[in-house]
C-alpha cells in the first residue's frame, strides 16, 4: 500500500501513516484479499443479511433508548414505559420510523437466523472443520430469541404483559430449580417494575455484549475457513482452468454482492415500516378487566399450538404432558442442533448423499412451519373475521360451530345438554328464532348480551363471524 | 542477516537483542528456535487440517497454571529461565483468575436471593359483607407496585368465619393466564382459563385442562369485620 511515487498524495500519506503504525494491510488482506467464485447463491449471504439486521437493531435500539423510560410508574391509566412509547410514536421526530425499523428488524432477525441455519444445514456446512462456527451460530440463534422475548415486554401493553407472564412461567416447570428461575426472570412472584428493569438491562446490556462477542468469534471463524460453498468451488477450480477463470477477488466483487443483499433487506424493512405501523395495544391491565386473551409472539406459535392440541387430545394427561412440551421441546431442539456436527460426520457436500439427515431436518422445519400456521389460526380465533352476506348452513355456519363449539357442545354429554353437531339437533334446542337474531340465544351468547359469553372463557368469535351467523338467522336460519 | 532464536524473526545487524520480540538471543544459536517452529507449524497460510506436533502440544500445556513444575520447555531450557518464566506465568494466571473469580462471585451473589421485593403485607380488601355466599369476588392487592387479582370466596351460607373464607390468586397454575369465574357452568360454577381451558372448582381445585395443581391460595385474615389478604401461602 505504501506508495513509491516521488510525490505521495495526501491519501498515500494517511494510509502510509496508518500502515506503519497499525499494519492495516495485514487485517485487510486477511479479510478481503482472497478468491471466491464469481457467482454466489444469494442464500449464502443470509448470514451477512442477519448481521446487517443486527446492526439495524443496534443503531435504532440505541436511539430508542434515548427516549424510552423503563418504569411502571403510573401515567394516566398506563405506565411511564407505555407512555414513553406513545411519545416515540407520536411526538419524537421520525420516532415511529425508528420504532418501526426496530420492530420489523426484530421480526426479520428471527426469520433470517432461521433461514440462515436452514441453508447451512442443507449444504452441510456445519461439519468438520466448521463445528465451532455452527455451535456459535446456535448460541447466536438462542440469543436472538432471548432478544425478541425481552424486547417484547418493554412497551408494557396488554400483549407484552400477558405474553411475558406466560413466557416467564414456563421455566417454572424445570425440575428442582424451576421456581428459582421464575423468580430470576420476574424478580418476584408476578410481573412488576422489577421485571421490566431486569428485562431492559438484559435486552440492552447483557444480550448485545454476548451477541457481539459470539458474533466476532463466528465471523472470525468464517474468515478462517472460508464459506464452505466458496471453498468447494475453489477446490474444483484447482483442476479446472475454466472454473479458475471464473474466480474473482473477494474485494470488491463479493462485497458488492453482499451490499446488494443488504439493500434488499433494508428496502424490505423500510417498506414494512412505512406500510405497517409497529403495533401498540391497550396499556397492560394486570387485572385483565377487558378479558384480553393472551397470545404468544408468532415465533412461539408452534409450541402454543402443540400445548393446545395436547389439552384437547389428552385432557387427562395434559398436566404431565404440558411441562414436557414446554421444557422438553426447546431442550431437545438445542441438544440436536449442538450435536449435529457429530451426528452427521460425512464429508460429501451433496445434499442428496445425506438424504436421511437432510430429509429429517427438512421434515422438522416443515413441521414447525405447519404448526406455526395452525398456531396462527388458533391465536386469531381459528375463524376468519369475514362477513358473509348470504350464508348457508353447510358452507358458512357449520364450520364455525365445528371449530368453536363442538369441543363442549357435542354428543350425549354435551354441556348444558346442547348438542350442536347437526342442524337437526341444534334446531331442536330452539337456540335461534328464524328471522330474529336479537331473540336468538345463539346470537346473544356469542355477543355476550346473555352472559356468559361464548365460547366460554374466550377467545370469542371475531365480529365478522358473529355477523355472518346473524345474517343467516335473518335469512330464516335455513338448513341449506 | 540474523535469525532470532526466540521468535524466529529475521533482522539486520549484529546486536544480541532481537528488534522484533525485544528478547536476548539464545547462545545456542538458531537451533534454539526449534520450539517456535514446531508450535507455529500448525497455523500457516489459513489452511486447515494440520495436526499440531507433539512438541507444540507440550509447549502449550506448559502455559497452564496447574501443570507440574517439570517437563515441557524445561527440557530445552533447564536453567534459571524456566523457574522464572514459570513463576511469571503462574503469577499472571493467579492474579487474573483471582480478579475474575471476584467479579464472578459478586454477580452470582446477586442471584441468591433473586427477588428484590419484601413479602406482601396484609391488605384490606373491604368489609366481610362485601363477599356474598358462594360467589367469588375479584379483589385487588398490590404486590411490588403492580396489581394482583385475588378471588375472595365466602364458603359459608351467610356471614363467614375466618376459616370459611378463602382467597385464590387469579393466575392459572398452568402458565399464569388470568382465570375468570363463570357462575353458571354445570350448575355449580367454574374458574376457567382462557389460554388452555383449565377449569377449577369454587375452592380452586383443578378439575380439567393442563393445570398441574390447584389454584394458589393467599393468606386471608378476618379482623373486626374486615377482610385482609396477604401473600401466597400454598
Amino acid at each position: 500500500m505504501r506508495s513509491r511515487a516521488p510525490a505521495p498524495t495526501p491519501r498515500d500519506r494517511v494510509l502510509g501513516f496508518l500502515e506503519e503504525r497499525a499494519s492495516l494491510s495485514v487485517i485487510w488482506n486477511a479479510m478481503f484479499n482472497h478468491k471466491v467464485p464469481g457467482f454466489v447463491n444469494p442464500l449464502d449471504y443470509l448470514g451477512e443479511a442477519t448481521a446487517f439486521v443486527f446492526l439495524n437493531q443496534a443503531i435504532t435500539g440505541i436511539l430508542l433508548a434515548t427516549f424510552y423510560n423503563a418504569s411502571t410508574t403510573p401515567v394516566g391509566n398506563a405506565t411511564a414505559a407505555y407512555h414513553s412509547i406513545q411519545v416515540i410514536m407520536t411526538q419524537v421526530p421520525m420516532g415511529w420510523v425508528l420504532r418501526g425499523l426496530h420492530y420489523w428488524g426484530a421480526n426479520a432477525m428471527v426469520v433470517l437466523v432461521l433461514c440462515h441455519m436452514l441453508r447451512v444445514f442443507y449444504v452441510g456446512a456445519y461439519r468438520k472443520p466448521r463445528e465451532l462456527t455452527w455451535m456459535l451460530g446456535v448460541g447466536l440463534a438462542g440469543i436472538t430469541i432471548l432478544f425478541a422475548f425481552t424486547g417484547y415486554l418493554l412497551p408494557w401493553d396488554q400483549q407484552a404483559y400477558w405474553a411475558t407472564m406466560v413466557g416467564t412461567d414456563m421455566p417454572a416447570y424445570v425440575p428442582f430449580v424451576g421456581n428459582w428461575l421464575l423468580e430470576l426472570a420476574r424478580g418476584g412472584q408476578w410481573l412488576s417494575g422489577v421485571t421490566l428493569t431486569r428485562f431492559y438491562a438484559i435486552h440492552m446490556l447483557i444480550l448485545p455484549l454476548s451477541l457481539a462477542g459470539l458474533l466476532s468469534a463466528h465471523v472470525a471463524l468464517v474468515f478462517k475457513h472460508g464459506q464452505s460453498t466458496a471453498v468447494e468451488a475453489e477446490e474444483a477450480a484447482k483442476h479446472d482452468p475454466v472454473l479458475r477463470r471464473r474466480l474473482v477477488n473477494f474485494w470488491p466483487n463479493a462485497v458488492a454482492q453482499m451490499s446488494v443483499m443488504m439493500l434488499v433487506v433494508a428496502v424490505g424493512l423500510i417498506t414494512l415500516t412505512l406500510l405497517f405501523k409497529a403495533p401498540l395495544l391497550a396499556p397492560a391491565q394486570p387485572l385483565n378487566q377487558a378479558h384480553y386473551q393472551p397470545i404468544p409472539a408468532w415465533y412461539f406459535y408452534s409450541i402454543y399450538y402443540v400445548l393446545d392440541m395436547i389439552g384437547r387430545a389428552f385432557p387427562l394427561q395434559a398436566p404431565i404432558l404440558s411441562p414436557l412440551v414446554v421444557i422438553g421441546l426447546p431442550l431437545i431442539g438445542g441438544v440436536v442442533l449442538l450435536t449435529l456436527p457429530w451426528v452427521d460426520r460425512g464429508t460429501s457436500p451433496e445434499p442428496s448423499k445425506r438424504a436421511l439427515i437432510v430429509s429429517g431436518g427438512l421434515v422438522g422445519a416443515l413441521a414447525v412451519l405447519v404448526l406455526t400456521y395452525l398456531g396462527n389460526g388458533l391465536a386469531t380465533g381459528g375463524v376468519p373475521n369475514v362477513v358473509v352476506a348470504k350464508p348457508t348452513f353447510a358452507a358458512n355456519i357449520q364450520p364455525i360451530l365445528s371449530a368453536k363449539c363442538y369441543i363442549c357442545h357435542s354428543g350425549s354429554s354435551a354441556s348444558g345438554g346442547l348438542d350442536l353437531t347437526s342442524y337437526k339437533s341444534a334446531a331442536a334446542l330452539k337456540i335461534w328464532v328464524p328471522g330474529k337474531p336479537s331473540q336468538s340465544l345463539l346470537y346473544l351468547k356469542l355477543t355476550g348480551a346473555v352472559p356468559p359469553q361464548m365460547p366460554l372463557g374466550g377467545p370469542y368469535l371475531p365480529p365478522g363471524a358473529i355477523q355472518t351467523i346473524a345474517n343467516w338467522i335473518k335469512e330464516g336460519a335455513p338448513d341449506n | 542477516m540474523k535469525t532470532c532464536t526466540r521468535c524466529g524473526a529475521a533482522f539486520q545487524g549484529e546486536g544480541q537483542i532481537c528488534p522484533h520480540c525485544r528478547r536476548e538471543l539464545d547462545e545456542a544459536g538458531p537451533g534454539g528456535s526449534q520450539e517456535y517452529e514446531a508450535s507455529h507449524a500448525a497455523a500457516p497460510e489459513g489452511g486447515h487440517g494440520h495436526a499440531p506436533s507433539a512438541h507444540a502440544v507440550a509447549g502449550r500445556a506448559e502455559g497452564s497454571a496447574d501443570a507440574p513444575p517439570q517437563g515441557g520447555i524445561g527440557e530445552t531450557d533447564p536453567e534459571e529461565g524456566l523457574t522464572r518464566s514459570r513463576f511469571l506465568t503462574n503469577t499472571a494466571l493467579t492474579v487474573g483468575g483471582a480478579i475474575g473469580v471476584g467479579y464472578l462471585a459478586l454477580g452470582l451473589r446477586l442471584l441468591f436471593p433473586n427477588v428484590s421485593a419484601a413479602s406482601t403485607p396484609l391488605q384490606d380488601v373491604g368489609p366481610v359483607a362485601k363477599f356474598p355466599s358462594m360467589s367469588p369476588t375479584l379483589t385487588t392487592i398490590i404486590q411490588d407496585n403492580v396489581q394482583d387479582g385475588v378471588y375472595v370466596v365466602n364458603l359459608s351460607q351467610g356471614t363467614p368465619s375466618q376459616n370459611q373464607l378463602i382467597a385464590l390468586d387469579f393466575h392459572c397454575t398452568h402458565l399464569n393466564c388470568p382465570v375468570t369465574w363463570y357462575p353458571g357452568v354445570n350448575g355449580v360454577g367454574r374458574y376457567i382459563c382462557p389460554c388452555h381451558g383449565s377449569q377449577f372448582t369454587i375452592e380452586g381445585v383443578h378439575v380439567a385442562g393442563p393445570a398441574p395443581r390447584p389454584m394458589f391460595r393467599h393468606q386471608v385474615v378476618l379482623k373486626n369485620g374486615r377482610v385482609l389478604i396477604g401473600g401466597i401461602i400454598s
